[in-house]
């Protein structure tokens, strides 16, 4: 296939993405809707219809046969649900649920072959018999038009037959709109009539008193008293009635069986409808269709089968190419700030001025640009949050726990790059804290902690940060066993392990290969976990933090930045290097005072202020050699998560956004870099990871107190 | 075409077809050796580039192409363990890698572009052995003249 063809495969990938998450977001909803009381919005069944029936088509045109195959089967059990044909039980929404894993495979497995599991959805799903029948005998109480029951789509009758079975009453809200602004006109009505229950159906009464008014009925189900409604909605032009109900009801007549006495054809679904019941006013509606769809925006307004969207699908590298231009922009940019410094050093005082004026316009402008894309790139975490809800469900009920998961702070906005990188550490945080942290239900009762265990996943923004925070109620990590395993893999020696402190043990749990269990579990595995979790959190310039206590349960805090697109960075150099530090790490700069460097074991530490700050020096670190050290150095410190360091550089060189790159493969083995950077002057910096030089410090600094002390004597 | 597919097949040294490869020529610390032409996108002069503290002694460093960031190979290193350690002159083969990503081979010297019939290329798979021997895919001949061709996605990992 062409570039093109991977393009627009790639599109559909990240749309039939989007809708899976839709239809699993609306699963959700519609199993707290059962849990919270068992009302269930139909919204959502319809939302989940709507997604699957796009994801249909869509896989359809791209003949994705397993896609195609799974969306056809579902959207006939969605549409079995929506009608009330098939009840919504604990099986099926299990079922349901296991299709958007299915879909899942579908989108991240290239190999076609090896997706596992769709023949045994499909089946599972065709066998899903029809479970409840319409019965329309309630609706008998009520002094129905037929007429109108005539033209109910099966849709709209089965929420009428749920309305009365609630023991709702039915109200006919007689509107006039002008035709010009029926379409906003008729959503503010709906919204309106909202708080009060549902709006069944609405349907052209056809007795508008001019050629540019148009009457609707519109059939609300609701439990409110007829002044209320009457209060909030009506005005001149609208008026609401009650639907009498029969003293006795009619035995023995269905209303399906009850011929309608226009005889006019039901509504087509097509067109939103075909033909008003009392038909009066054919010659308006043919009008109105002309005069540009107006039928057709009723139908919308009827919320079926279209969304209306004002968004734009966009790769994010599309982004990212328009944030390389704002990079060459700012490259620009430096050369305008030189021109009018040369410009008034020369003389040139007036032209100075004016090119300096240039260059603070050029400047604000690219800013805004630069934050415009940024703010593009931002996502809610609501994204990976969502995909979470389902992994502890579906953990919950392979281990047999009870686990339920409490999210805060979902609308919290992170580029997406990192949104995306983030959903497999989360995945792997959450299972170990069900897996391991969490007691199955009879442990937990017998030392008094609730039967259902908590996760809450917490989320905020803090400065330039976005945290997570995933905390457990399960029994905490035990560091007895922690250390013992470090000590049975080699990673400590036995005497090391005795001057550890508990939260020194705790972070073992970060080694690679460490796991606390003996036994690999189906769900968490072996020890792959936390140390690939830190790695890759670490990629993404975040850091990682470990609390635990004995049997109150174990925190996780991921402290990420907002953005890697673009950051703003302080220059500094370095024998003859020039390296960048990203700001958001730092929290101090000062200049070096040597005399307050004390040195414990081999490593220098500062203290000041009653505090002690370990130093790195660069020139050492990274063997950069050069004739002179000069006299005044500066330290530079900075923190990941709670720990700090003080890097020790020879020169500050200011402040400049930069465009972190990541280094290339034959590089990826070298520690303490994030990336590298064009700068303004075209020259390149290399940028510091405080996160992984914190990490080496603070490893080598252990290992120094113990193992090298003799051989630097 | 199965989806997916490239249009156009990467030149394979060594493939069983009559059709004659191109191949552009350069020297290593004497040595000459040579790539399938399609596979360099530009041949880049004298440049600064970075050098990368703690980084293998087989990488000379980073430069930006346009804005983008291409990692330098010390051929010399990977071909011709124990010569000495290119400086960063010379010319950079600017190459991509099959994952996309941007790799300069610095060489000593590009010599042009040769054409040789299938028949003159000679693959030295288990003839070799050594760590070298994965870089190295065939061996093609003119008369007297040995050209030593080398694997790109080897070399460049």
């Amino acid at each position: 296939m062409t570039e093109g063809g991977d393009k627009a495969r790639a599109e559909f990938l990240s749309e039939a993405q989007e809708l899976v998450e839709n239809l699993s977001r609306n699963l959700l909803s519609l199993e707290q809707g059962r849990a919270g009381g068992g009302r269930v919005d139909p919204e959502h069944l319809n939302e989940a219809f709507r997604s699957v029936h796009t994801l249909k088509s869509l896989s359809g045109l791209f003949g994705d046969k397993h896609m195609s195959q799974l969306s056809h089967r579902l959207e006939d059990v969605l549409d079995d649900l929506r009608l009330g044909r098939q009840q919504l039980s604990d099986a099926v929404l299990d079922l349901l649920f296991t299709s958007v894993d299915v879909y899942w495979q579908i989108l991240t497995v290239n190999d076609a072959h090896e997706i596992r599991g769709v023949q045994e959805i499909l089946e599972r799903l065709e066998k899903l018999a029809p479970t409840a029948t319409s019965e329309s005998g309630d609706l008998e109480r009520f002094e129905i038009d037929p007429g109108l029951l005539a033209v109910l789509t099966e849709y709209e009758e089965h929420r009428l037959l749920v309305s009365v079975k609630q023991g709702l009453d039915l109200f006919l809200v007689r509107v006039q709109f002008e035709l010009a602004t029926l379409d906003k006109a008729l959503t503010e009505i709906k919204d309106k009539a909202k708080p009060f229950g549902e709006v069944i159906t609405y349907l052209p009464a056809g007795e508008a008193s001019s050629p540019d008014l148009i009457e609707l009925d519109l059939l609300l189900a609701s439990s409110s008293a007829i002044e209320d409604i009457q209060a909030v909605l009506s005005d001149e032009r609208i008026e609401v009635r009650q639907i009498p109900k029969h003293k006795k009801a009619a035995a023995g007549r269905s209303v399906k069986a009850n011929p309608v006495k226009t005889g006019m054809p039901a509504r087509s679904r097509s067109t939103g409808f075909a033909a008003p019941v009392n038909s009066p006013s054919p010659r308006l509606l043919a009008e109105a269709a002309e005069d540009g769809g107006i039928p057709e925006q009723i139908a919308a307004g009827a919320g079926l089968l279209r969304s209306v969207s004002q968004t734009v699908r966009v790769d994010i590298h599309k982004l990212d190419e328009l944030m390389n231009v704002v990079g060459k922009l700012a490259v620009l940019r430096g050369g305008l700030s030189d021109l009018t410094e040369r410009a008034r050093s020369d003389g040139h005082r007036r032209l100075g001025s004016q090119l300096g004026q240039l260059a603070h316009k050029f400047e604000r402008s690219l800013r805004e640009l630069q934050s415009g894309i940024l703010e593009v790139r931002m996502v809610p975490l609501a994204q990976v949050f969502e995909r979470l809800t389902r992994i502890v469900r579906k953990t919950g009920k392979d281990l047999n726990k009870d686990v339920r998961l409490v999210v805060t702070g979902a609308e919290t906005e992170i580029d997406k790059l990192i949104v995306e990188e983030l959903s497999d550490p989360l995945m792997h945080i959450i299972r170990n804290a069900i897996d391991h942290g969490i007691e199955d239900a009879e442990e937990r009762q017998r030392i008094g902690k609730p039967a259902v265990g908590t996760i809450a996943l917490n989320a905020f923004q803090k400065g330039n940060h976005v945290v997570i925070e995933a905390e457990d109620d399960g029994r905490g990590l035990n560091s007895d066993s922690l250390l013992d395993r470090a000590i049975q893999l080699g990673a400590i020696a036995e005497h090391e392990a005795k001057a550890l402190s508990r939260e020194e043990a705790l972070n073992l749990v970060f080694l690679p290969g460490l796991s606390t269990r003996e036994q690999a579990s189906t769900v968490s595995g072996r020890g792959v976990g936390m140390d690939v979790v830190k790695t890759n959190i670490a990629k993404l310039g975040g850091s990682i933090e470990l609390e635990s206590e004995p049997v109150i349960g174990t925190k996780i805090t991921l402290t990420l930045p907002l953005t890697r697109a673009i950051v703003t960075a302080l220059l500094v150099q370095v024998a003859d290097g020039t390296f960048a530090i990203p700001l958001t790490s730092i929290s101090e700069v000062n200049a070096l005072d040597e005399e307050h460097i004390r040195v414990i074991d081999t490593t220098e530490v500062l203290s000041r202020r009653g505090s002690s700050l370990e130093l790195c020096r660069l020139r050492r670190l990274f063997q950069l050699n050069s004739d002179s050290i000069p006299v005044r150095q500066f330290v530079v410190e900075v923190m990941a998560g709670t720990r700090h360091l003080g890097i020790v550089v020879d020169a500050l060189q200011g402040q400049q956004d930069i465009i972190i790159r990541p280094l290339g493969r034959s590089l990826n083995s070298v520690r303490g870099f994030s990336g590298a950077s064009e700068l303004a002057d075209e020259r390149i910096a290399l940028v510091l990871d405080p996160g992984a030089l914190i990490e080496e410090a603070g490893a080598s600094g252990s290992r120094d107190r113990t193992g090298r002390m003799l051989a630097h004597g | 075409m199965a989806e997916g597919e490239p249009t156009e097949a990467p030149l394979r040294l060594g493939a069983s077809d009559d059709s004659v490869r191109e191949i552009l020529t350069f020297t290593v610390n004497g040595e000459a050796f040579g790539v399938p032409l399609t596979q360099v996108l530009e041949i880049l002069g004298v440049r600064n580039v970075t050098r990368v503290p703690r980084s293998p002694s087989d990488v000379v460093g980073v430069c930006t192409v346009r804005g983008e960031l291409v990692t330098v190979i010390d051929t010399r290193q990977r071909l011709k363990p124990g010569s000495a350690r290119a400086t960063p002159r010379g010319r950079i083969l600017l190459t991509s890698t099959w994952e996309g990503e941007k790799v300069g081979l610095m060489v000593d010297e590009v010599l042009g572009v040769q054409r040789f019939a299938q028949a003159q290329i000679e693959p030295t798979a288990g003839v070799l052995v050594g760590d070298i021997s994965s870089h190295i895919e065939s061996i093609a001949r003119k008369g007297d003249q040995v050209t030593v061709l080398v694997n790109l996605d080897s070399l460049t990992s």
